[in-house]
């Protein structure tokens, strides 16, 4: 079994290398980034022109074919270099999405906006009532007058105040199949009836998570992507790539901690030896490897399943328990073996450690993955 | 215009060791393509995309030119295809050496209008490849060139010389060794990557394009020098007892 | 240590005139230069063919005389000075007459009836000695290597016939500001990228002009930055200094920058990375911003 990469895969990764550091893509300004909480417009720039962004795309879109697994690579590239790689998250699938669902219309029109640079659109599912529990979505889309009206309350939505449109998943409460009864729309941001309420959060902070209140928001018939009655299946068909995206990111974090952590390790001295000669410190550090080692090799497993047509229902699920929850032991021991100035935010392990925390809860948290994974197992061994 | 840059494999200098008795290990150190190699390419893709034509590499060197990563890293740079003249002693040989081999294969491919080089190889930088392969080949051959503009036969060059630039015209075909200021290699694309092992790479032996390897110098030694070893005196911080304390070394050394 | 028979000088700067043929003295009976430039600069020789001045042409197109001269002649050993044009015209001669160039040595010796030449390789971490093939042994030899010392008037002056052109002369555009001769300076401040802006290279200067020093530079400085024109870069491939005190400021320390600064007598280094690899290879440093150390030195040094 051959575990190298290949030598596009290597010198992709040089590249992307190169290009970080000639174009000023460095720690400092990723730092700055996180600390104002602006978008990474310059690495957004860097990304779009150089063929990243569309990586994975069809052709006829601008995009440049690329195996899942190169993909997932690259990502974690982006991620060990300590960029704020989610940023980019939601231009991925939001093109991944429409180009599944959306008509040629609508694909024209995203694609337009995604050429400049900008995220064309944000994912609007989640509701105050309804995380995990997708059947308890209770935003409607109710028809009067030949038009549709959105009515509803989404919340931790990334990117809705910042990115034109929204893709929102609302449900006809009148069907008793919860699953069967969803539907997605296309909706301007700006829309009359939309209002916005930025969250605080903890980290990611380059981008913004929204709560939405959609009230008699007015679109068209044509704004429907997809199929009416198919949104739950619409929004689960990339969900586990999405997966393995969230865990490159995840990776890549845990490979620049650990890096941090094992040179500081070897300098750091107390009691008139390093701190690296201590077995605690020791232990912490071949188990961060480990788990490196490990969500390396079931990430790109997965996504070589991916890409030869091997379902990873369950391999994705158990792909995501290995990489964020361990990713970030990865960081909080990392955090730990700096001491005090890992406190701090001149070190960028804080800022990591934020960052990949939201990794165990976004796209599905850890529980739900246990419960999709050790389900369909059951189900496997009847 | 029918163009070939030529180029070289070498090791990164930064992972070459040096062995217990000065001399050099190069097992842990990667391959890449020389610097200066990629401003030769680069120029040459500018040139074609201006006036039409084709871009190919060349390269003469031991087992190195049939490399895969190497190929695919000077293709996913632009050029069309790359010719490779494969032979064992050419680890061992000098520039003159190189030229006559180079010299052969410009001739095999036959109708090169210009032949580009990069200021000197990454490793040895003698900066004498180009000029001896325009030698050989007895075509106009001109180096220092920070700016190329194609007419019609012939090319518009300037010269960063020591005192100032200068213009000249010359016929094609013609060698031009370009500075390493005239471009930015282009950094290549996730398409050029992905599809440079698509590209045709020719693979000769030294019987297949007729040349021989005859060096003109001989080698008595290549080591690392004497360790000079510095004091290595490090103050933290520029406080002023700091400041003070180099200042009074330096004076010292003027003093002398 | 025997000395060659005839030595053969091409050089085209007053500088290169002098040194080189001082440098023939020490390596042959006999010698003879062929020269561009004023008619007066020919210094040491005992015949001199003058090519002219250069103003309305290119050296290069006298290459083709010159190698006929050097066939006809057969001098042990041919000098030519490092120049740009220096390397075309020695690779001419040298593939005309089936030898390789042995370019930018920092030592020359004579073992026996061999030319010895000692260069750098591999950005710095190696020194290469080699020796020319052949009869006639080509060298191209850069300013610093050997003293021009006294001189003493040429022998016979003969006007040099370029003969056919091959590329045709368009126009010479001579280079503004002062030109800064770096090998020979006793005292150097280094420019590297710590200084952030071309702005803060006032600093550098303000330094250099109090302990009476040239600035010179590290390669992203006069390439991808362009603070600085490419002349005073240090390095590898650039120009190889040697005063008694080189100040690294802001200067990270890579192998290719030290192989041309490495053989100062004095090495400081000011740089705010605490990492940096110039912390090896210096004698004496100081880990802080250069915006604030340099001024305070300066100051020092006025008094």
């Amino acid at each position: 079994m051959d575990f190298r990469k290949s030598e596009e895969q290597e010198l992709l990764i040089d590249n992307l290398r190169e290009l970080f550091s000639n174009e000023g893509l460095t720690e400092s300004y990723f730092a700055e980034c996180d600390i104002k909480h602006a978008y990474p417009e310059k690495m957004t720039k860097v990304l779009l022109e150089n063929g990243y962004t569309f990586l994975g795309l069809p052709e006829e879109y601008g995009g440049t074919p690329c195996d899942n697994l190169t993909q997932i690579m690259i990502y974690e590239e982006i991620a060990r270099l300590g960029a704020p790689v989610y940023a980019q998250f939601n231009m991925y699938i939001a093109l991944k999405d429409m180009i599944e669902f959306g008509t040629k219309e609508q694909m024209r029109l995203v694609m337009d906006i995604a050429k400049t640079g900008t995220t064309p659109l944000s994912l609007a599912i989640t509701e105050p009532q309804a995380g995990s529990d997708t059947s308890a979505i209770a935003t409607t889309a109710t028809r009067k007058n030949g038009k549709v009206y959105i009515n509803g309350h989404k919340t931790f939505i990334t990117g809705a105040g910042d990115f034109p449109y929204m893709l929102c998943v609302t449900r006809d409460l009148d069907n008793p199949k919860p699953h069967k009864a969803m539907s997605m729309w296309l909706l301007r941001n700006d829309a009359p009836g939309i209002t916005m309420r930025k969250l605080d959060k903890i980290g990611t902070n380059t981008i913004g998570a929204y709560e939405v209140y959609l009230e008699n928001v007015e679109i068209d018939e044509t704004d429907l992507v997809g199929a009416e009655g198919n949104g739950f299946m619409q929004m689960v068909k990339n969900f586990e790539f999405e997966r393995l995206v969230q865990c490159s990111y995840s990776l890549g974090w845990a490979e620049a901690a650990f890096e941090d952590a094992v040179r500081y390790a070897g300098q750091r001295v107390q009691f008139g030896q390093s701190i690296g000669s201590f077995q605690l410190i020791q232990k912490k550090i071949s188990d961060m490897a480990l788990k490196i080692e490990n969500m390396r090799n079931i990430l790109y497993k997965t996504s070589w399943e991916l890409d030869n047509n091997i379902p990873v229902q369950i391999s994705s699920a158990l792909t995501k328990l290995c990489c964020v929850g361990p990713g970030y032991e990865v960081l909080d021991d990392a955090l730990q073996i700096f001491g005090g100035i890992g406190y701090t935010n001149d070190l960028r392990i804080q800022r990591l450690w934020r960052d990949s925390r939201l990794q165990k809860i976004a796209g599905g948290t850890e529980e739900i993955m246990y419960h999709i994974s050790s389900r369909a197992i059951i189900k496997q061994h009847q | 215009m029918k163009i070939v840059a030529c180029y070289k494999c070498v090791p990164e200098e930064e992972e070459i060791k040096v062995k217990s008795d000065r001399t050099l290990d190069f097992l842990k150190a990667q391959w890449k393509i020389g610097l200066y190699d990629l401003n030769a390419v680069e120029a040459g893709m500018k040139l074609m995309e201006e006036v039409g034509g084709e871009v190919a590499v060349m390269t003469a060197a031991d087992d190195i030119v049939e490399n895969s990563k190497m190929r695919k890293a000077i293709l996913s740079r632009g050029p069309a295809q790359m010719y490779g003249i494969k032979d064992d002693a050419m680890k061992t040989a000098d520039s003159y050496a190189t030229a006559q081999v180079l010299k052969a294969g410009i001739e095999k491919i036959g109708g090169i209008d210009l032949v580009l080089c990069g200021e000197g190889s990454g490793d040895i930088y003698a900066q004498q490849v180009g000029p001896v392969l325009g030698a050989l080949l007895g075509w106009p051959t001109v180096n220092a060139v920070s700016k190329i503009t194609p007419a019609d036969r012939k090319l518009l060059v300037e010269r960063s010389i020591e005192d100032g630039t200068e213009v000249l015209e010359v016929d094609l075909p013609a060698v031009v060794c370009v500075t390493s200021d005239i471009n930015i290699p282009r950094i290549p694309t996730m398409k050029e990557i992905l599809g440079a092992g698509k590209k045709p790479s020719t693979i000769w032996n030294l019987a297949d394009v007729g040349a021989k390897i005859v060096n003109g110098s001989d080698t008595i030694s290549i080591l690392a020098p004497e360790q000079t070893d510095r004091l290595r005196i490090i103050f933290e911080g520029g406080s002023e007892e700091n400041i003070e304390a180099l200042y009074s070394h330096l004076r010292k050394m003027r003093r002398q | 240590m025997n000395k060659v028979q005839n030595v053969l000088v091409v050089a085209e700067s007053i500088s290169g005139i002098a040194e080189l043929t001082a440098g023939a003295a020490a390596l042959g009976e006999n010698i003879e230069l062929i020269y561009a430039g004023n008619r007066s600069d020919a210094v040491n020789a005992e015949t001199a063919y003058y090519l002219g001045d250069m103003r309305n042409d290119t050296i290069l197109n006298a290459i083709t005389s010159i190698v006929s001269l050097v066939q006809r002649n057969k001098p042990s050993l041919v000098l030519v000075e490092s120049t740009r044009n220096g390397r075309i015209i020695s690779a001419t001669i040298a593939a005309a007459i089936g030898t390789s160039v042995l370019t930018d040595p920092s030592e020359i010796k004579l073992e026996e009836e061999a030319v010895i030449s000692i260069r750098m390789v591999y950005g710095g971490a190696a020194f290469k000695a080699e020796k020319g093939v052949g009869e006639v042994k080509v060298v191209c030899v850069g300013g610093g290597v050997f003293e021009a010392g006294q001189t003493r008037a040429a022998g016979t002056i003969v006007d040099f016939d370029m003969g056919a052109s091959d590329i045709r002369f368009v126009e010479k555009r001579a280079k503004e500001g002062k030109k800064v001769n770096l090998a020979a300076a006793k005292c150097v401040v280094g420019v590297g990228r710590g200084f952030g802006s071309e702005a803060n290279l006032a600093l550098a200067r303000d330094l250099a002009d109090a302990i009476g020093g040239e600035v010179g530079c590290s390669r992203p400085v006069a390439e991808e930055e362009k603070w600085m024109p490419k002349e005073s870069y240090c390095g590898v491939s650039g120009v190889m200094i040697k005063p008694d005190v080189y100040i690294a400021c802001g200067i990270s320390g890579q192998v290719q920058h030290m192989s041309g600064v490495n053989q100062s007598k004095m090495i400081l280094a000011i740089n705010k990375d605490k990492s940096a690899p110039i912390f090896e290879k210096c004698d004496y440093g100081i880990v802080d911003d250069l915006k604030i150390v340099l001024p305070i030195l300066t100051q020092k040094i006025k008094g």
